[in-house]
């Protein structure tokens, strides 16, 4: 912050700022801003099959999106799958991930080799690892039920993805599973960016190596737990790949995988509504402004709180 | 389109022949080239879009060469689009350039929408001879809205029970000819140790095909539709909600764990003989036989209790159609191929190849199967009601129906409580007097 008055004495030319920003501008804005503009136009309007527009009405969409069938029984249950896949996905990989990264701290030249198998699944599409995990845990022919009957397990060779206590579940664990290199990651840059010099001092001062864990390097982590968080609820709230290879368009079983962007594929897709372009508009702006405010409270609260520990 | 000559005696001259008077009835092409049917330069290239990989090597396999051999002027490129994205490239490909001329489009409400966008142009004028098309087919490719057709019908489906004649002799069974001896047929499978059917559990609208394979002749077949769709009747309805007890009633019968199973691994599982019947559609005859799997199978329609309000029916629906786009470059050359597409020549050759039922008469069934089925269908057709109605807004009633019965199978909620799920969620857009042209 002290920064800017130095930074304003050596600040260029503005053609060369323009010449800077122009071309990120105009990417951001036709790839961005444009379809969101356009969807947030979208849902205020009528349409009669594809783009063809009836009319402008208002906030009918929305009405219609919060009062009436099937939206008034989908969107809250979606609504509450998607706040279950952030719930699981929030606790395991932020605690997974820090985890296996500070272990991995004490692997020396051996670190990068496991970097690189934990970021493996998270290089691959999230449309392959559903088709994978489906078929490892097919009932029928999958592995790992086999794997579970022959050390005698059977109680716990479960129609997995069949049933709906057991689809959700497992969707959120696979989901961890193939994101996990990436806190992994994170976790592993910013503890290597931790001075070993504070670490020392602390065990000089007899502080064990639980205590140092908690009070230094948690602390001085709180900025990389904070963007793990946000781009974690970004990325739950627009889960759409893993439910879709898992339970397909309506959320199999029985709906019990079924998540907002589902509900918009539905909408927008798979209809055959006359409207369906402004309806599914509709759902894709709540979904919009749902996480630009969550995304914006929790940038909040984590300023404050990483002020209040300096 | 008026200069459309009235007779066609023979059928590749035909289709020549239609293309022929659609230039002459051009004005642009008319000052051109007056005399010859052939437009100067290089050949047109049509390009179509299909979703499968079967339709694409059926038509370059001796198919499309036909037409080509005819129409030097004009070369046919297939392309296949991703099945599961089908709609969304379709959408935006007929919205914009890059897009196809001719275009495989799924029936009813599907095709329905498209048209509604304005991006398909009416074909009921360009074909020169509707004629061989039953009215089913045609219902198939029909808007809803306008009421006329967008496409030529691709051919049709009926469902009906696979059965696995090895396990059915080595136990001595006959097929049924009874509901009860269908029970009784499943419970001496089960006593084997095999499953007796096999459904995709886990598919919404695969098992609303299976229930409507059950069920229909219960609901009181292609009546009870007529009335669904005057609005007399809804699916609360005894009948309807009876028909939908018929997917508890062979619940014990199912395979295990049956909302685990996916569409590919019924069929691994009925072409295996892990179980012995499984409700599907005419479709399954290229996939057991792309299996390679050595397996004898049969087919028959579900067997109707006399109390019940229909006798036996053959489920059936329209499978597709070739669309035209609004936006092709190439109308006239698009109009003689589309002629073609529906003449007898390109379905016998067509049928024949994918092994599917023709929406034409006129044509020859090499395949015993599909022979049988298509005779099946023509006795007795019954249309399959989610398919053909319940697909025209959110939710659709065939993904609620397969949700509702994942219910049911789970112990979660009873025939009637599902028959009143289904009907309240099409309540949301479901209007009979939309039906009514």
């Amino acid at each position: 912050m002290t920064a800017k008055s130095t930074f304003d004495a050596k600040r260029p030319h503005p053609v060369v700022i323009a010449a800077f920003i122009i071309p990120a501008f105009v990417l951001f804005a036709v790839i961005l801003l444009y379809p969101m503009a356009a969807a947030l136009g979208f849902s205020l309007f009528e349409f009669k099959g594809g783009l063809n527009i009836v009319g402008f009405n208002w906030f009918q969409n929305f009405v219609v999106l919060f009062t009436q069938e099937p939206y008034v029984t989908q969107l809250p249950r979606a609504f509450a799958h998607n706040l279950a896949i952030l719930v699981g996905t929030l606790i395991l990989q932020n605690s997974i991930g820090l985890f296996l990264a500070v272990q991995l701290q004490r692997f020396g030249p051996l670190r990068r080799v496991f970097q690189v198998l934990y970021t493996t699944p998270y290089l691959v599409s999230p449309l392959v690892v559903g088709y994978l995990w489906t078929l490892l845990l097919s009932p029928t022919f999958g592995p790992v039920n086999a794997a579970l009957r022959a050390v005698g397990l059977d109680a716990l060779a479960l129609p997995w993805l069949g049933d709906p206590k057991t689809a959700l579940p497992v969707l959120i664990l696979v989901s961890v599973w193939q994101w996990i290199g990436f806190p992994v990651l994170l976790y592993g840059a910013a503890l290597a960016g931790q001075s070993p010099e504070i670490h020392e001092a602390a065990s000089i001062d007899g502080a064990s190596g639980w205590k140092r864990f908690v009070h230094i390097t948690l602390p001085l982590l709180t900025p990389v737990i904070g963007t793990v968080s946000i781009l974690t609820f970004i990325g739950a709230m627009e889960s759409f790949t893993l439910p879709y290879a898992f339970g397909g368009a309506t959320g199999s079983p029985a709906g019990a995988t079924d998540v907002l962007s589902l509900l918009f594929f539905r909408e927008s897709f798979h209809s055959g509504a006359s409207n369906a372009l402004g309806m599914s508009s509709a759902v894709a702006t709540v979904l919009f402004l749902f996480i630009l405010g969550g995304a914006v409270i929790a940038r909040r609260l984590l300023g404050r709180y990483e002020e209040n520990l300096t | 389109m008026n200069s459309i000559p009235q007779r066609r005696p023979v059928l590749r001259r035909r289709a020549v022949l239609g293309g022929l008077s659609l230039a002459l009835g051009s004005a642009v092409i008319l000052s051109g080239c007056q005399a010859t049917p052939e437009p100067a330069g290089d050949p047109v290239t049509l390009t179509v879009w299909t979703w499968s990989n079967e339709a694409r090597e059926a038509l370059e396999d001796g198919v499309l060469e036909v037409f080509e051999e005819a129409n030097p002027t004009i070369d046919v490129e297939v392309l296949v689009q991703p099945d599961k994205d089908y709609q969304t490239l379709l959408t935006t490909g007929l919205a914009g350039s890059g897009g196809p001329d001719i275009a495989a489009i799924r029936s009813y409400g599907v095709i329905s929408s498209f048209a509604e966008s304005g991006n398909l142009t009416p074909i009921d004028d360009i074909i020169t001879d509707w004629a061989g098309f039953s009215d089913t087919a045609l219902a198939g490719v029909t808007a809803r809205g306008d009421g006329q057709i967008y496409a030529v019908p691709q051919g049709m489906q009926t469902a009906q029970v696979y059965y696995n004649k090895t396990i059915f002799d080595d136990l001595g069974l006959d097929v049924p000819t009874t509901w009860d001896e269908f029970l009784e047929v499943s419970e001496e499978i089960k006593a084997s140790g095999v499953a007796p059917i096999v459904i995709p559990g886990a598919v919404a609208g695969q098992i609303a095909l299976a229930g409507e394979v059950l069920g229909n002749a219960r609901r009181g077949g292609p009546e009870f539709t007529q009335e669904f769709v005057a609005g007399d009747v809804d699916l609360t309805d005894d009948a309807s909600v009876a028909s939908i007890e018929l997917m508890q009633e062979i619940q014990p019968y199912l395979v295990d764990n049956v909302t685990s199973v996916t569409l590919d691994e019924a069929v691994t599982i009925f072409a295996t003989g892990m179980a012995a019947m499984y409700p599907s559609g005419t479709w399954q005859v290229s996939s057991f036989a792309n299996l390679g799997a050595d397996l004898d199978y049969g087919t028959f329609n579900v067997p109707v209790d006399s109390s019940w309000p229909s006798d036996e029916v053959t489920v059936a629906y329209g499978d597709g159609g070739w669309a035209l786009s609004a936006r092709t470059e190439h109308p006239d050359e698009a109009a003689v191929f589309l002629n073609w597409l529906a003449s007898a020549e390109f379905a016998q050759l067509y049928a024949n190849k994918m092994s599917t039922i023709p929406a034409r008469d006129g044509v020859t069934i090499e395949n015993e199967y599909v022979a049988e089925m298509y005779d099946r269908f023509l006795a007795n057709p019954s249309t399959y009601l989610g398919l053909a109605y319940l697909r025209y807004g959110t939710p659709w009633g065939t993904d609620i129906y397969g949700e509702q019965v994942q219910k049911i199978w789970l112990g979660e909620q009873d025939a009637a409580g599902a028959a009143d799920a289904i009907q309240t969620g099409i309540d949301a857009w479901f209007d009979p007097a939309d039906f009514a042209n």
